[in-house]
This record gives C-alpha cells, sequence and structure tokens, in this order.
C-alpha cells in the first residue's frame, strides 16, 4: 500500500518561482510575430461601407486630411477671434487694420493657411453629412467640391484685399 | 397594490395584460407571468435571468433595458409597461428579435481574436493596471445584448452601420497585447460604415447596462486610425 507520503496531495510541488510584474508597458510585446490564422479577408465579409482600392483609400485620405484641417484650423480660429476682439476694441478703423496687415508675410500667410484649412475641414465635414442623409454620393461630392471651390475664391480674394 | 397594466407588442399591436404587482418583480418576471398564466403563445428570450447571457434585452417604456435586472418599480409609470422588441433588428415574433445581423457585424468588424505564429512561445505579459489593458478590460465585459445597437440612431439611420457593440469589440482587440493584427483590426473599421460614422452623442453608453463605453472604445478607434493613417500603416 503506497504510504501517505506518496499522495501528491502530501506532497505538493516546489513553491512555484514567482515572476516578478514587469513596470507598466513593459508586458506589451513590441513584435507580435506574424498572425497565425489567414488574413481578415479570406474569412470576414467586407465592411459594406469600405469599398475597393482607389475609393478607400480616397475616404481614409479624407478623413486625415479633415483632422489635421481641424488641427490647423482650431489655434487659427483662437486667433482670429483674438483679432477681431483686439480691433473691435481698439476702435480700429479699416485704414489702420490695412495699415497693419498690408504687405505683411505673416497675416497673409496665416490667413492664407485658415482659408485653406477651413475649405478642407467645412467641405469634407459637409460631404460626410450629404453623403449620410442623401444616400447619394455624386451629389455629396460635387456639393463639396463647389463649397471647397467657392470658399477658396472668397476666402484668397479676401486675403488679397488684405495683403 | 394595484395591478400592473402591460402593453405588450403582439406584432399586429399591442395586447394588454393586467399582472398582478410584486415587490422586487422584474420586467422578465411580468413577461413570463404572461407566458405561464395568461397566454403560452407569447414569444421572448432569455437565458441566465442574473444579467450574464444577454439575451432578455427590450424596450421597456421607450427605453431598450436589460429585463433580467430591472424592477418593475423601477420603470412602471403609474403602473403601467410598454414593452416592445429591441430597436433596429428584425422582429421574429413578439418580443424576440432576429440578432443574426448584430453578431456578423462583429465579425466585419474584425472582431475575432488573431494570435500570433507559436514561434511567439513565450507568455505575453501583461500588467492589468498598463493603459491598453485597462481599455480591453472595460470592453470585455460586454454581454452581447444589443442595448446599445438598439439604442443608436446611427444604426437606425445606415443599416450597413457596424454599430456600438462591433466597434467595442474591435477595441478590445486593438489593445490587446496578444493579438496579431493590431493593423488588421483598424483596417476593419475605419470607413464609413465603421468608427467614421459615429456621431459621438453616447446613446449607447448611456443605456448600456453594464456600463460599457462604447462612445470611447469608437473614439479611440478613430484616435487609433488616424494614428496609423499618419504612420502610413494603413
Ligand atoms: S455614440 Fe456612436 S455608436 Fe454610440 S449611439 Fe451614438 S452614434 Fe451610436
Ligand atoms: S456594449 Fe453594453 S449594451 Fe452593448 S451589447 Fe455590450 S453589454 Fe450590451
Ligand atoms: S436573461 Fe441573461 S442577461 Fe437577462
Amino acid at each position: 500500500m503506497a504510504g501517505l507520503g506518496d499522495c501528491p496531495a502530501q506532497n505538493p510541488l516546489p513553491p512555484r518561482e514567482r515572476v516578478a510584474p514587469k513596470a507598466p508597458g513593459e508586458g506589451a510585446r513590441k513584435d507580435p510575430g506574424t498572425p497565425l490564422t489567414l488574413p481578415r479577408s479570406a474569412w470576414a465579409p467586407p465592411s459594406p461601407g469600405a469599398g475597393e482600392g482607389k475609393t478607400r483609400r480616397l475616404e481614409l485620405r479624407l478623413f486625415l486630411a479633415q483632422r489635421l484641417s481641424a488641427m490647423v484650423l482650431a489655434p487659427l480660429v483662437l486667433l482670429h477671434l483674438g483679432v477681431i476682439l483686439y480691433a473691435v476694441r481698439g476702435g480700429l478703423s479699416a485704414a489702420e487694420i490695412l495699415g497693419r496687415t498690408k504687405g505683411s508675410v505673416l497675416w497673409g500667410g496665416l490667413y492664407g493657411l485658415f482659408v485653406l484649412a477651413t475649405a478642407a475641414h467645412g467641405s469634407i465635414g459637409l460631404r460626410a453629412i450629404l453623403r449620410e442623409w442623401t444616400r447619394r454620393p455624386h451629389l455629396a461630392d460635387t456639393a463639396a467640391l463647389l463649397f471647397a471651390a467657392t470658399a477658396l475664391v472668397l476666402g484668397f480674394r479676401a486675403v488679397l484685399v488684405l495683403t | 397594490m394595484a395591478d400592473l397594466v402591460v402593453n405588450v407588442w403582439r406584432g399586429e399591436g399591442f395586447e394588454t395584460f393586467r399582472v398582478p404587482f410584486l415587490e422586487s418583480q422584474t420586467v422578465l418576471d411580468v413577461v413570463t407571468w404572461i407566458q405561464r398564466h395568461l397566454d403560452p403563445t407569447l414569444s421572448y428570450r432569455f437565458a441566465c435571468r442574473v444579467g450574464m447571457c444577454g439575451s432578455c434585452a427590450m424596450t421597456v417604456n421607450g427605453v431598450p433595458r436589460w429585463t433580467c435586472r430591472t424592477h418593475v418599480s423601477k420603470v412602471a409609470k403609474d403602473g403601467r409597461l410598454e414593452i416592445r422588441p429591441l430597436r433596429n433588428m428584425p422582429v421574429i415574433k413578439d418580443l424576440a428579435v432576429d440578432m443574426a445581423g448584430f453578431f456578423d457585424k462583429w465579425q466585419e468588424a474584425g472582431g475575432r481574436f488573431v494570435p500570433t505564429r507559436p514561434g511567439v512561445l513565450e507568455f505575453a505579459r501583461v500588467d492589468p493596471e498598463n493603459p491598453e489593458r485597462r481599455q480591453a478590460s472595460a470592453g470585455i465585459e460586454c454581454i452581447g445584448c444589443g442595448v446599445c445597437y438598439s439604442a443608436c440612431d446611427v444604426v437606425a439611420a445606415n443599416p450597413d452601420y457596424l454599430g456600438p457593440a462591433a466597434l467595442n469589440r474591435a477595441w478590445t482587440l486593438v489593445n490587446d497585447a496578444r493579438d496579431g493584427d493590431r493593423i488588421g483590426h483598424l483596417a476593419a473599421v475605419a470607413d464609413d460604415a465603421g468608427c467614421h460614422a459615429c456621431h459621438s452623442q453616447g446613446s449607447c453608453a448611456r443605456h448600456c447596462p453594464n456600463h460599457l463605453n462604447p462612445t470611447g472604445a469608437i473614439a479611440g478607434l478613430k484616435r487609433e486610425v488616424f494614428r496609423a493613417l499618419l504612420k502610413g500603416d494603413l
């Protein structure tokens, strides 16, 4: 008969070596290696809004442009508001304002950038809204291009007058 | 206390039942009582009765809820209940909806864990406190009840939209250090039917019975898609 000493419960394994937890973030493997399974395209139906190749790339570019232009716009809008407040409170006349902006590369450059970012951001956003509301992508494209063209023409005309 | 007046959706309209009000009664109890005592043909779905399986969700007085954990006393208005099936999913019968499309979207959103090759044999050391793991840990508490999906107006407007639950699932995988295809997960959701369509108004997060935040998850996806685009990975 086996003695009690043979019973695993009586003879527990030596205590397991404890692995000290690493610093936060250190645990995450940098290179998780190549995926083991089939590529997603092999098993999942394509996402309905994804579109193929070119359309998809265009959508991704527009998304990128939308976010980048937002980042450009954020400080410029604040600057623009600041300028308006300053000009109004300081009681600057149109002539005085023009006197400061005429020939200024800085103001011309900043407002030029403002116009570009507005045209990009506004038209991409408008396109997204129209696509969602009307479900007519071509209509949305046309309207967005028209909007961008108008914003660019009006915007640069103003910048030209100012500088 | 007087009986509850319960209007239940029966496909062609509401049918009114009177159900005795009981202390600590849940909406699922009410539906079950109707089926056991008044009309055995009433169809609905449940399994665990304790808020784990995610099968009992219905629209109660206009709000999507898990019925097994919703007390009648909290939601009844003047002793009245109106119980409908969930929104945004085809109704099979009475209160049972077809959730196949809802779960298909989990696949479309790339909601599968992608293991790495056995070449990587060491254990992934995952610190439960690191920010990515916290995001993933929060998101995996989803019980797949479809409440958020039913609450989302963008799903209602665009039937292709993957919806909060599927995108929340994708976000858990993007944050999983052990997953082998982070960029693949991002690519699967980076479009008009994916994370870009979300309006970030948080209806999903407000109604999720488990207090998950799919809105935050989707915002995270947008951010990571943006980063991946900047790096040229997408
Ligand atoms: S935040 Fe996004 S996913 Fe959530 S309900 Fe709103 S649109 Fe739907
Ligand atoms: S995120 Fe919340 S509401 Fe949506 S399916 Fe999961 S548990 Fe249900
Ligand atoms: S019956 Fe399982 S969550 Fe309600």
